[in-house]
């Protein structure tokens, strides 16, 4: 029996796998497209905007679309094209604001909770619970009317809301993760605490994160726009998409323009994030590239 | 063949996958005769399971039938339409999948679940329906099908749902049933009940099996004839018999001898492997599909192979198969210089006392209000005793092998010896310092001594970093190197791991399974580590690579003069690497002693059993496994007391004696132990392993029976 090389079991140089392209998803492709589009026209608003938000046209209160005013006008004849786009910026300032509060506070909550497990996880969960079993609307209209409206107050409110779901999905993500056996590895060797979650865990569950504060965002659009439409966030004359329905809705037969635009550009900023959240996860998703066969 | 119940022929399978069309089986003929059980071997990516799928109409999205046909009872299955074939197949064709696990829907009670198919393709009612099913039930051997029907899949250990499911695939009283790696996720002792079953099955009921399995030793127990897959291609088709005494396919050959044999380790010999891994099917060679891997590749080989007769009923595509017959598969010795040991040394690790108890459930789950006047509360809660009292010494260089299966509180055990876990009880030392109560802090020049590495390649590297970060951590955090040779230091690594040094920039998903294994592996060394925990290390692996990974520990071993634990539920593969063996039931040991005396008698009950119910590729016939195990689930009804946990399954338990009382250790020779009540020449000594049998395996030395 001839004793063979070493090379016997040496593994060859397997021919690198292709990293292969996989083509991005086709809603997070549209999604992505319009969500783009819209936060660049809230940017260059003042440039687009063919009117001051505010500006007022007093002979043409109630003027239907047309060429001079694209969506009309509203009761005190400001050019309501004008109106929406300026919204855009007040809408995905909130919404945003309010996402980036709650993934900061509810991203390392949900990290501790579920690395630490035992009684930590008990305490920061029950905080939690109770924190959820408030109705959303009564804990901001809470903390707002204890004080003066603003803007940024309305977004934190609307972010703390939101941390009790960031919270609970980092923690079960944390859960599944520190039973992976590199964390496990990584315990062998001695790493702390921190370099674990920070290192190790953390760059593993930032898909299922991405993709919750990408569908967050929208969640605190709609909100943002019910507490102007109740009169508890933006206050007139400030444009903004929830504000301009609540305060056109007694004009809903007479000039359902009015309504119709804001609803319209909130609607389209809604679906369009949720595609591209959506098309995120399909495309952050490690099974989506799973080698099949 | 036309009197064949199912005939494939020529079937081609091509998977759409976004990188192209890859041929997940390529033009491939297999006939069941009335009453046979046809084997489908292969390792993962052989596409075995396709053809199940392709027979079932279960084929994953993106997979389709690109040519050929499958004929059931003599009627191409295409010509029927959708609804008629899956009505057709769900009455006529069986199939049981390989995870009992998931293959029961938990919401409902078993006995509905059997009794469904019966009234969809039978059109019972439900009345008879249930009737049907209790006597299923009875057919599977389960005592009280009654109790079975109405209990919830939870209430069922897996090798009674595996039953049940054997049962549910029998509800329409098929002629054919596929088995796809039916026995893979049961421990050893249930797949030899499995086995047991399905013979006895298709003996009383003329049954056919389409028995796909990676498992040649379970294939040669259930199967008369085998078909051998590689790559989507036949590579070998011939009787059981034949197959395994008279392999021509040098993949066939390959694959036996690499399988590890129940025999006690040799410090020189090596497992022999097949090298390489599988091609890329997206870009397939033109010639022999295995002439890569295949040391007797010579001229000729880079054409395409046809399929030739090699024997009676024997076919192989392989041209050089008669000339090479007479030569042996490769096989080596030690590499390296050796590590030469005259005896170990003092103990590097000293376990004594160790217990491990996890408290079940939340934070509240013990607490109850115990009725009285006043009523009180009281908080027990419930436990399980994962490790109940372990004593264990590992010297300087040697391996020791732990052997159980699961839920022995095997891994717990390694877990407690790097302090992963903290011990409830008991004292763990590392080369003379104490580290069960050591603060984490103080535990750092521990760490960088003592290592581990999983089982699970897929989960063992993090997913987002190379193979370079990987490796390069610990020499970072250890300062094994000043930063500008680590680079140097990872290619070393590597190479130690015979991986290339280019390796390092790849990402874990480049990798295949036995090179992640590898580089594990490599992690595990960067401390420079003197103990390393094996976790089943390569049961995840399949058969051709695992030899290497486990000659590759071998190797290391003997360089580095490292000592391991090597935790496995494979006593066969514990047997190729270890010095001593400890076999595990239920957190104690039943037997310890060096890897001679545990192969050898005396036995311990449990012990034979688990030596009896391996399944073998040699051919011997197997021991009546019936009387070597009482019919209990693993862990079932054990004593809560301090009688022996193998009481419920032991067929030689003394009552009265073995329930209530701690086993003694007794003691056949020096360092060997054996915990049971038997006296010494009572305890069981009838196993005699079966005489090597095969030309192609080199050695096969059976362990010394009691004569």
């Amino acid at each position: 029996m001839a004793e063979a090389s070493v090379d016997l079991e040496a593994a060859p140089i397997a021919p690198r796998r292709r990293a292969r392209r996989r083509p991005l998803p086709s809603s997070l492709v549209a999604g992505g497209l319009v969500f783009a589009a819209i936060i660049l026209v809230a940017i260059f608003a003042p440039l687009i905007a063919p009117y001051p938000f505010d500006e007022m046209h007093i002979r043409d209160r109630f003027h239907a679309p047309s060429l001079t005013y694209l969506a009309g006008t509203d009761e005190y004849g400001r050019d309501v094209f004008s109106r929406m786009i300026y919204g855009a910026r007040l809408s995905l300032f909130m919404g945003v604001l309010a996402t980036l509060v709650s993934l900061v506070i509810g991203v390392p909550l949900g990290l501790l909770s579920g690395y630490m497990r035992g009684a930590v996880d008990e305490a920061v969960m029950r905080i939690l619970d109770i924190m959820m079993a408030f109705p959303p609307i009564m804990l901001v209209l809470l903390i707002i009317t204890l004080t003066e409206p603003s803007l940024w107050k309305t977004s934190v409110a609307v972010g703390f809301l939101f941390v009790p779901a960031i919270a609970r999905l980092m923690r079960s993500v944390c859960l599944d993760l520190a039973g992976e056996e590199y964390v496990l590895a990584a315990r062998a060797r001695g790493e702390g605490a921190s370099y674990i979650l920070l290192r190790e865990i953390l760059p593993n569950a930032w898909p299922p994160i991405i993709v919750e504060g990408s569908l967050r965002v929208t969640f605190a659009i709609l909100l943002a726009a019910v507490l102007s439409f109740l009169g508890f966030g933006i206050q007139p004359p400030a444009a903004d998409w929830g504000l301009m329905i609540a305060q056109a809705r007694g004009y809903i037969e007479r000039a359902p323009w009015i309504v119709l635009a804001p609803g319209l550009a909130m609607c389209v900023t809604v679906v369009a994030v949720n595609l591209f959240g959506d098309g995120l996860r399909e495309y952050l998703d490690p099974r989506m590239s799973a080698r099949r066969g | 063949m036309d009197d064949a119940l199912l005939s494939i022929e020529n079937l081609t399978v091509t998977y759409d996958t976004l990188a192209g069309p890859v041929t997940a089986v390529d033009d491939l003929s297999l006939a069941i005769g009335p009453g046979r059980a046809v084997g489908l071997v292969g390792e993962s990516g052989s596409g075995k399971s396709t053809v199940a799928g392709a027979v079932l109409d279960l084929l994953a999205p993106g997979a389709a039938i690109d040519g050929g046909r499958i004929r059931f009872e003599g009627t191409d299955l295409a010509s029927h339409d959708r609804a008629t074939r899956r009505a057709l197949l769900g009455r006529r064709i069986g199939s049981v999948f390989q995870d009992p696990f998931t293959s029961l829907n938990p919401a409902i009670q078993v006995g509905d679940q059997i009794a469904e198919p019966m009234m969809v393709h039978l059109g019972v009612g439900a009345s008879e329906a249930r009737a049907m099913t209790l006597e299923r039930l009875d057919e599977m051997g389960f005592a009280r099908p009654a109790e079975i029907a109405g209990a919830y899949p939870h209430q069922l250990s897996g090798g009674m749902k595996q039953r049940a499911l054997i049962a549910a695939a029998l509800a329409c009283e098929p002629k054919l049933i596929i088995l796809d790696e039916p026995t893979t996720a049961l421990d050893v002792t249930i797949e030899a009940q499995i086995i047991d079953l399905l013979e006895r099955l298709r003996t009383e009921k003329g049954l056919s099996y389409l028995f796909i399995s990676h498992n040649l030793g379970v294939v040669r127990r259930v199967c008369e004839e085998v078909y051998v897959l590689y790559a989507g291609r036949l590579m070998e088709r011939a009787d059981t018999d034949a197959l395994f005494d008279r392999p021509s396919h040098p993949y066939t050959r390959g694959l036996l001898a690499s399988l590890p044999r129940l025999q006690p380790p040799h410090r020189v010999k090596r497992l022999s492997t097949i090298p390489g891994e599988l091609p890329d099917l997206l870009a397939p060679p033109p010639g022999c599909i295995f002439e890569a891997r295949c040391p007797f590749s010579a001229e000729g080989c880079d054409r395409p192979q046809t399929i030739r007769v090699a024997g009676v009923r024997q076919m192989t595509r392989c041209h050089r198969h008669a000339e090479i017959a007479g030569e042996a598969w490769p096989s080596r010795a030690r590499l390296g210089h050796d590590f030469s040991r005259k005896g170990f040394g003092d103990a590097l690790v000293n376990v004594v006392g160790l217990k491990k108890r996890f408290r079940m459930g939340g934070l509240f789950a013990g607490i109850k209000l115990k009725p009285g006047l006043p009523p009180r509360i009281v908080n027990a809660p419930p436990v399980v005793k994962a490790v109940a009292g372990i004593d264990l010494v590992i010297r300087p260089g040697e391996v020791v092998g732990l052997v159980g299966e699961s839920g022995s509180g095997k891994s717990t055990l390694g877990r407690l010896l790097l302090r992963l876990e903290d011990p409830t009880e008991g004292a763990v030392e590392y080369d003379g310092l104490a580290i069960e109560r050591l603060p984490q802090r103080a535990l750092r020049p521990f760490r960088k001594e003592a290592q581990i590495v999983f089982q699970n390649a897929d989960s063992s590297l993090n997913p987002r970093k190379t193979v370079g970060e990987t490796l390069r951590r610990p020499l970072a955090l250890f300062g094994i190197v000043p930063a500008r040779e680590r680079a140097k230091r990872v290619g070393d690594l590597l190479e130690m791991v015979r991986l290339p040094r280019a390796y390092a920039t790849r990402y874990p998903h480049q990798l295949s399974g036995g090179e992640k294994q590898r580089v594990a592996i490599a992690r595990a060394l960067a401390t420079e580590p003197k103990f390393i925990v094996c976790d089943e290390p390569v049961s995840a692996l399949d058969v051709s690579v695992q030899a290497a990974v486990v000659n590759l520990l071998a190797d290391l071993r003997d360089e580095l003069g490292l000592s391991y634990l090597f935790i496995s539920h494979d006593l066969a593969v514990v047997a190729q690497l270890s010095d001593r063996i400890a076999v595990m039931y239920r957190g104690t040991f039943a037997e310890t002693g060096t890897a001679d005396q545990v192969l050898s008698p005396p036995f311990h009950p449990y012990t034979l059993v688990l030596l009896a119910s391996a399944p073998r590729v040699d051919g011997s016939a197997m021991p009546d496994r019936s009387a070597l195990l009482r019919d209990a689930a693993p862990g079932a009804g054990a004593p809560d007391g301090d009688g022996c946990p193998f009481f419920a399954r032991c067929p030689s338990r003394i009552e009265g004696t073995c329930d209530e009382l701690p086993p003694p250790r007794r003691t056949p020779a020096k360092g060997h132990a054996i915990a049971c009540h038997l006296k010494l020449d009572a305890l069981p000594t009838r196993f005699v392993p079966a005489a090597p049998a095969m030309g192609a395996a080199p050695g096969a030395v059976a362990s010394a029976g009691p004569e």
